[in-house]
């Protein structure tokens, strides 16, 4: 599967290799901390209002019943990889609105209209659900999560928050 | 739960309410989100016929729905029986399936097993569903 950007943890990874060559790559690892440090304080502003948001569903959402019926308790699992999800969003990345599943999951949303909307549910396995409406036209379909945006997820978000 | 066998069709020009209790399912702009229409742990999802009753007696009978799951109600999303079924997804289906304390009550079914479909008609259903929000005179 084809991602939209790779994530900030894949850039770890070859930031470890620049600190073992010389003391002067040094220079420049530190400097390209400095730079990912900035970057990661830009997503986690643009993030911060998911997250909190996620944090007070995890209060709303922790016993069984919670919609009045008779959901399941938010799955800790789905919950840490929607907080994940959304800290790997590109930066300047539409931010989505979540809520929690009556089965536990997290679902992300990016809405402009009633039809013109999309709904991801992110599973405890990883497995990304997602639906979206255009006027009288639905799509749907199953989709994994790899610790990036997938691009059918991008072109979604797309066509609901043109740039 | 059981489905009625034989059961009177419902029409497609009824009013249906679908109890909303949990805060994240109504969105800022007063919207109701999917999520409010997904079934489960059950095949299929509650909702209640507006019938000829004075809207006090459905906003009572949500609040006994709510008491009974010690949750508070927030309103309900209202939808017509003829926008719940869809050429698309054939099998869904509105059947009245009276309960002892709520004779007006019926339930959507013949959802897939799938949640991406499951998810594209909750969506669907969503998208036609107006929530009104419980009136402050109906809060105590």
């Amino acid at each position: 599967m084809s991602t939209y950007t790779p994530s900030p943890s894949r850039r770890t990874h070859h930031t470890r290799i620049w600190h073992d060559l010389n003391p002067a790559a040094n220079i420049v690892r530190e400097r390209l901390e400095e730079v990912r440090a900035h970057q990661q304080r830009s997503i986690l502003l643009g993030s911060e209002t998911v997250l909190e948001e996620l944090d007070r569903l995890t209060q709303e959402c922790a016993s069984s019943g919670w919609d009045g019926y008779d959901a399941a308790p938010l799955n800790r699992q789905s919950l840490a990889l929607a907080r994940d999800f959304v800290l790997n969003l590109p930066l300047g990345f539409p931010r989505p609105s979540p809520a929690v599943d009556p089965d536990g999951s997290v679902s992300l949303e990016w809405h402009s209209a009633p039809r013109r909307t999309l709904s991801v549910s992110i599973g405890a396995d990883g497995a990304l659900y997602y639906a979206a409406l255009f006027g009288n036209e639905s799509h749907g379909g199953m989709l994994c999560y790899d610790e990036a945006l997938p691009d059918r997820i991008a072109d979604l978000v797309d066509e609901v928050i043109p740039a | 739960m059981s489905e009625p066998r034989g059961h009177v069709r419902i029409d497609d020009r009824e009013m249906l309410a679908r109890f909303v209790m949990a805060p994240s399912w109504v969105r800022a702009d007063g919207g109701v989100r999917p999520e409010a229409f997904i079934p489960h742990p059950h095949p299929s999802l509650s909702v209640d016929r507006h019938g000829t009753r004075p809207e006090t007696e459905l906003w009572a009978r949500g609040r006994r729905v709510a008491d009974l799951r010690k949750q508070p109600l927030l309103g309900r999303a209202d939808l017509g029986a003829g926008q719940v079924r869809d050429p698309s997804a054939p099998s869904i289906d509105i059947v009245p399936v009276p309960l002892h304390d709520a004779p007006e009550h019926a339930s959507i079914i013949g959802w897939p097993s799938e949640k991406q479909g499951q998810k594209m008609i909750a969506q669907r259903i969503a998208a036609s569903a107006t929530f009104v929000r419980l009136p402050r005179d109906q809060t105590i």
